[in-house]
């Protein structure tokens, strides 16, 4: 009979940083054996013509400050990632979605996530960035 | 006559065991291990014997199963092979009671519900049109609103789950008012329809109280294991004091009273809005003032509104000017 996993499901909502965007927002970070995921929420901008549009970096990563260690991101579900763009068609759309990286471990960490602006010809450097972001295992809600 | 669905599922798992051409005659174990696996626990032997005596039984008692036990084998076989749990009928006002509600089912549209429930009705309805369709009786005797499947909907089968289950569940929410996203977890009571859109009542941790989202406004619902906070006093306000789902800010349920025409009148008199509805005077040409006990909503102004000059607000006085405005 196959060991049942002792790896628990962890979901931080609005989980706490230091340093980041408003828009989007980190709505929520779920800590799975086999994946993290990472769910934020985007209203598209009154300054950008019929709001602008997003995309996501293919190489944007988790890093845990502790250790170093970068966590990739696998897939996104509900924005394309770059060079394709989701272009808005009003200035009060909005967006949900979700991001997938490499597996944290089941512990309590401050992460990074860092999507790069450097790689990809056009960007403007409005990256979505966030620091310091805390995940302490007593904060977390438990998925069934 | 009265089967409960495992007794149903057990006569039919000794039914199929029993035609398997493929195995050797059942004795009792085999008969156990069958029903075993279709009703997902383990019937004792008493059940097993006093199943197959039911079903031997002559209709409409039983189902006059020929089931032989012979002595010799300590097996059990059909005498005659050609008998099959799935012949018998139902009598003629089984039939028809179930024709009649597949017919009102059909009609509303299994897809305003959930997939789970439209696709279990959709094998129902396709075997219901296999063994009964009647092409002179192809016109359909009902019509509701038909509405196509909107954004939310696929929640409906996980948030139906944790009604029933009191699992709170874990929600993203966008809010067409302020424009932006927030994340809490509800503590799912009840789910409510009100004009073909569905909402999810329940205990709102981010807002400390009982609270009503509309499912095309959720994403991403995540069950939860966690202690569920019932919230029962408040429960009322959501779902039995108001007409609709957006109640006025700061308003408590109170008396509304209005004037309505004999046009109104009449309509009011035959769909009343809510049990609460009162007509407390008539008049000679059809005129009336009828009263409710309701917390004021956005939906009965809206509603008041429609009516125009046909209706006019008594009571209270700040929804009387927020109409006439």
């Amino acid at each position: 009979m196959a060991k049942k996993s002792i790896f628990k499901k962890l979901i931080w909502q609005k989980p706490a940083f230091q340093k980041g965007r408003k828009n989007p927002s980190i709505l929520r970070i779920t800590v799975r054996e086999n994946e993290t995921q990472v769910d934020l929420g985007y209203s598209s901008f009154n300054i950008y013509i019929k709001g602008g549009w997003i995309r996501i970096h293919p190489d944007t990563y988790l890093e845990d400050i502790e250790t170093g260690i970068h966590y990739k991101m696998t897939r996104a579900d509900g924005i394309p990632i770059a060079p394709t763009q989701l272009h808005f068609k009003t200035k009060t759309d909005w967006q949900y979605f979700s991001l997938f990286f490499e597996p944290l471990p089941n512990k309590d960490l401050i992460i990074h996530f860092i999507e790069p602006n450097t790689l990809v010809p056009s960007d403007n450097g409005e990256n979505f960035d966030f620091y310091h972001i805390k995940l302490n295992i007593e904060d977390a809600l438990e998925e069934y | 006559m009265g089967i409960n669905r495992n007794a149903y599922l057990r006569y039919k798992a000794i039914d199929m065991r029993l035609r398997n051409r493929y195995c050797s005659a059942p004795d009792m174990g085999d008969l156990i291990e069958a029903c075993r696996a279709a009703i997902e626990y383990r019937p004792s032997i008493e059940t097993i014997q006093k199943d197959i005596k039911l079903m031997r039984e002559q209709p409409p008692k039983g189902f006059a199963a020929p089931i032989k036990f012979c002595r010799r084998k300590l097996v059990y076989e059909y005498t005659d092979p050609s008998y099959s749990f799935d012949t018998i009928g139902l009598n003629d006002e089984d039939i028809e009671g179930i024709k009649k509600a597949l017919e009102v089912i059909n009609s509303i549209g299994t897809s305003r519900v959930s997939q789970q429930f439209s696709h279990s009705m959709g094998k129902v309805l396709s075997a219901y049109n296999e063994e009964f369709n009647d092409p002179s009786k192809n016109r359909k005797i009902i019509q509701t609103d038909q509405i196509p499947l909107y954004r939310g909907m696929d929640h409906f089968d996980l948030l139906f789950r944790a009604c029933s289950e009191e699992i709170p569940v874990s929600v993203i929410h966008y809010s067409y008012t302020k424009m932006r996203f927030n994340v809490t977890v509800i503590h799912p009571r009840t789910l409510k329809e009100f004009e073909n859109r569905w909402y999810i009542v329940g205990f709102s941790e981010d807002h400390e109280s009982t609270r009503i989202f509309g499912l095309d406004r959720l994403y991403d619902p995540v069950l939860l294991k966690k202690a569920f906070i019932k919230e029962l006093e408040n429960e009322d306000l959501f779902l039995k004091d108001v007409y609709g789902v957006y109640q006025c800010e700061n308003q408590k349920k109170q008396t509304i009273r209005i004037q309505a025409n004999s046009m109104v009148t009449n309509y009011l008199m035959a769909y009343p809005l809510h049990p609460s509805q009162k007509v407390l005077k008539r008049t000679e040409y059809g005129n009336s003032e009828i009263t409710y006990q309701l917390i004021p909503s956005y939906e009965l102004i809206r509603l008041f509104r429609s009516y125009g000059n046909d209706i006019k607000v008594i009571e209270p006085q700040w929804m009387q000017k927020e109409i006439n405005q």
